[in-house]
């Protein structure tokens, strides 16, 4: 076999191998070609497909927007979205007051605060929540007048609160027969204002929804 | 692709130049000299096409042999001491394996043969040699001849062959049952060489047929009452001289053959010529190239180059191509992907547009969007816990307070207070420890078992009141406190009830005591109602809705 290998001429073959040669070096330049060509595709396609999932992420979030923007819009009227209205709790307390024609009124705000996980059975990771607790004590004709008063305040006080203890005892020195302009009871309650803070302060001007 | 035939037949040297059927040239080179140069002249300027030497020699011995069945080495080594037996300094020696015997221990049969004298051809092989000649092979005359049978006598039993391939000697080739048993080239006498007529001469038809017919009978190849059949193959100008001629016998019986028709047969096209020897050379030129007769691989080396150097060639060729094709496909597809990718890169940019138009403005927004959500869900739970307010629950005991059987059970004290679920889980847990102590005689076992403390247990009652006696029985005032737990005990979220303190306390973990007749009278007013006051206090789970009073009973936990 070698001896036929060494008996071939191998220069007849030049223009054979170096037609070969040149038809292997287009097929190396266009599978460099095709590679490289292919690697521009796959990133093409891969940015198409993440600005796709971003603007698919956005139509999300414009949808989540328009499904809670408006009732976000509403708690914040509400006065819970938002710095606390202390101003119109005390407003609120003394109206309510007045209108029941409450003997005995007494109320305390304290400072505001960031509410703590026992404060309430819900609590939220992203949302601060902040809380004002009030103490209220009273005198009543009547324990109907402490039903009204409390519910006149949920409905019209600014913002939501949440009462943390009441003790209503009927006062001893009096009868049960009592006339009707002498208190029969005492009470005290402790109630916490809850306030969430606005995420759309950050929001920049002009922005419309 | 062409072929090159040599044909030699002991003195000149012809070669036909073929092209499938077609015959292209031949020429004629004679021993001397200048038939060498002429012949050395041709082949170097010809084209190099595979080549073929054909010979019809007079010098080519066959022997018919038998040997034992045997296969691989031992059957080798039967052959080659056969071999050496007879042609053992003979360099071009054919073996063909004929077929086994029918009878006995059904040997094998060989035919051997052998082309004897080498110095005819050796002058014509060197300038083979010198010229380097792809030679495929040397094949021989009687062994392809048999190609022919099946055409000019497909059912003979036993054939002969008579050809005139030159002018000085006829071929004679005997087939039994299709298969070569013998052939020789007989020579014509010196004053008929050039005289074609000879062909069809009485006596150069008849007196080697009857030779070996007689050899034939003599060696019991052919039975006495045999008919041997004599097929002649001669030009179409002969036959009609030939068709007066009565040379039949009742032991052979002749046939002429007009090799014009055999030329038809073969649609060999554009032969001048239609001698035998243009047969031969056809009929040799569609020999197989890889399987010749006689060639030793010395013949061959020159052939065997050429097969490399054209599978070379053709390899070179072949790989340009397909490496040309696949690298057209892979532009192509370049050209595809390329396209392809630019309309991916427009999509993205509209996407990316329409991204910077409708989201990037509302980028703050819609960031925060899962924020006002959760703000949203915050406030509505938020809004649930509000709504479990204090005032909310006069609506739950008022009803079990008016009726009127509990007319003389007073409510003084009514605490309510939220606890987170582990502190009021505590609180609970504590007040039940000694529940087993204190069950009490006349409560039912649903009633004293407690159940387990609910996590979301957040607000707690506590009822404190008294009851006026008004001469009840101890069994009239435990049955009255009894009915007034149970109705407790069904209003809706309530959890667990536990009985602090009760009047008429006979719990096996109380003590009780109570003055008799005599002292009643001297009992203060504010005595009595100590002596009668209860203390409940009541879990309620917030998250339950507690304006309906009925089902879902508890437990009540005396303590």
């Amino acid at each position: 076999m070698n001896e036929l290998l060494k008996s071939i001429h191998w220069k007849q073959y030049w223009l054979s191998f170096i037609f070969l040669g040149i038809s292997l070096a287009l097929l190396c330049v266009s599978l460099w070609l095709y590679i490289h060509e292919k690697d521009k595709l796959t990133q093409a396609e891969m940015a198409t497909g993440q600005q796709k999932s971003m603007n698919d992420a956005a139509e999300q979030s414009v949808q989540q927007l328009k499904n809670y923007y408006s009732e976000y819009r509403i708690l914040k009227n509400q006065g819970l979205v938002g710095e606390p209205p202390r101003l119109d709790w005390a407003e609120i307390l003394l109206k309510k007051y007045q209108d029941y024609q409450i003997p005995g009124f007494y109320f305390a705000l304290s400072p505001t605060a960031l509410s703590k996980p026992e404060d309430t059975s819900f609590t939220s990771d992203v949302i601060e929540i902040k809380k004002t607790p009030m103490q209220i004590s009273f005198n009543l004709l009547h324990e109907g007048d402490f039903y009204r008063y409390m519910q006149a305040l949920h409905q019209q006080a600014k913002g939501q609160f949440s009462v943390q203890e009441c003790v209503i005892n009927r006062d001893i020195n009096q009868s049960i027969d009592a006339t009707e302009f002498v208190p029969g009871f005492k009470g005290q309650c402790d109630i916490l204002w809850f306030s969430l803070k606005d995420i759309t302060n950050a929001w920049p001007e002009g922005v419309s929804l | 692709m062409n072929r090159r035939i040599f044909y030699f037949a002991g003195y000149r040297l012809k070669i036909f130049e073929w092209h499938q059927n077609k015959l292209l040239g031949s020429h004629s080179f004679e021993p001397d000299e200048e038939g060498f140069a002429n012949f050395s002249f041709y082949l170097k300027n010809a084209p190099q096409v595979p080549s073929q030497l054909l010979v019809d020699l007079v010098e080519e011995d066959f022997r018919r042999e038998n040997i034992p069945h045997v296969v691989g080495a031992a059957h080798k080594a039967l052959v080659s001491r056969l071999v050496d037996r007879h042609y053992r300094d003979e360099p071009y020696v054919h073996i063909a394996k004929l077929g086994r015997e029918k009878t006995g221990r059904k040997d094998d049969q060989i035919l051997l043969s052998a082309l004897t004298n080498q110095a005819l051809l050796k002058p014509w092989l060197d300038v083979l040699h010198q010229c380097e000649c792809p030679l495929a092979g040397i094949w021989s005359v009687p062994l392809i001849s048999k190609q022919l049978l099946p055409l000019i006598a497909p059912d003979e039993k036993n054939v002969l062959l008579l050809s005139r391939l030159i002018l000085t000697a006829q071929r004679e080739t005997y087939f039994k049952e299709g298969t070569l048993l013998l052939s020789r080239q007989a020579k014509f006498d010196r004053d008929k060489r050039d005289d074609r007529n000879t062909l069809v001469s009485k006596e150069s038809l008849t007196s080697g047929v009857q030779q070996i017919q007689i050899f034939l009978t003599n060696q019991r190849i052919m039975a006495f009452n045999e008919v041997l059949n004599v097929y002649c193959m001669v030009p179409t100008e002969f036959l009609p001289s030939l068709a007066n001629k009565q040379l039949d016998s009742d032991k052979v019986k002749y046939h002429y053959v007009d090799l014009n028709l055999i030329f038809k047969h073969y649609k060999i096209k554009k032969t001048e010529e239609y001698g035998a020897d243009v047969l031969y050379s056809f009929l040799c030129a569609r020999m197989p190239l890889l399987k010749d007769h006689y060639a030793t691989l010395k013949e061959k080396r020159f052939f065997h180059r050429y097969l490399v150097s054209n599978s070379i060639r053709i390899g070179a060729l072949l790989g340009s191509l397909i490496f040309l094709l696949i690298a057209g496909l892979l532009f192509l597809n370049v050209k595809e992907i390329k396209q392809k990718r630019e309309l991916t890169e427009v999509n993205q940019q509209l996407l990316a547009k329409r991204n910077a138009q409708d989201f990037v403005p509302l980028e703050q927004p819609l960031l925060d969007s899962p924020n006002i959500q959760a703000s949203v869900e915050l406030a509505k739970k938020l809004a649930i816990e509000a709504n479990n307010s204090p005032e909310n629950y006069f609506a739950y005991f008022s009803p079990v307070f008016s009726q009127p059987e509990f007319a003389d059970i007073h409510l003084e004290s009514f605490e309510w207070k939220k606890y987170t679920a582990q502190e009021l889980s505590q609180i609970l847990t504590t007040q039940q420890a000694s529940v087993a102590e204190a069950k009490p005689d006349g409560y039912t076992e649903e009633m004293y078992v407690a159940t387990p403390v609910d996590a979301n247990l957040q607000v707690l009652v506590t009822l404190s009141g008294s009851v006026d006696r008004k001469g009840r029985s101890y069994r009239e005032m435990t049955q009255l406190m009894q009915d007034f737990v149970a109705q407790l005990n069904n209003i809706k979220g309530t959890t667990q009830l536990v009985i602090l303190k009760m009047p008429i306390d006979l719990r096996p973990g109380r003590s009780f005591s109570e003055e008799q007749e005599i002292n009643k009278k001297l009992k203060s007013k504010d005595q009595e109602k100590i002596e009668n006051e209860y203390q409940l206090l009541i879990g309620f789970d917030i998250h339950k809705d507690a304006n309906t009073t009925d089902g879902d009973n508890s437990g009540v936990v005396y303590e």
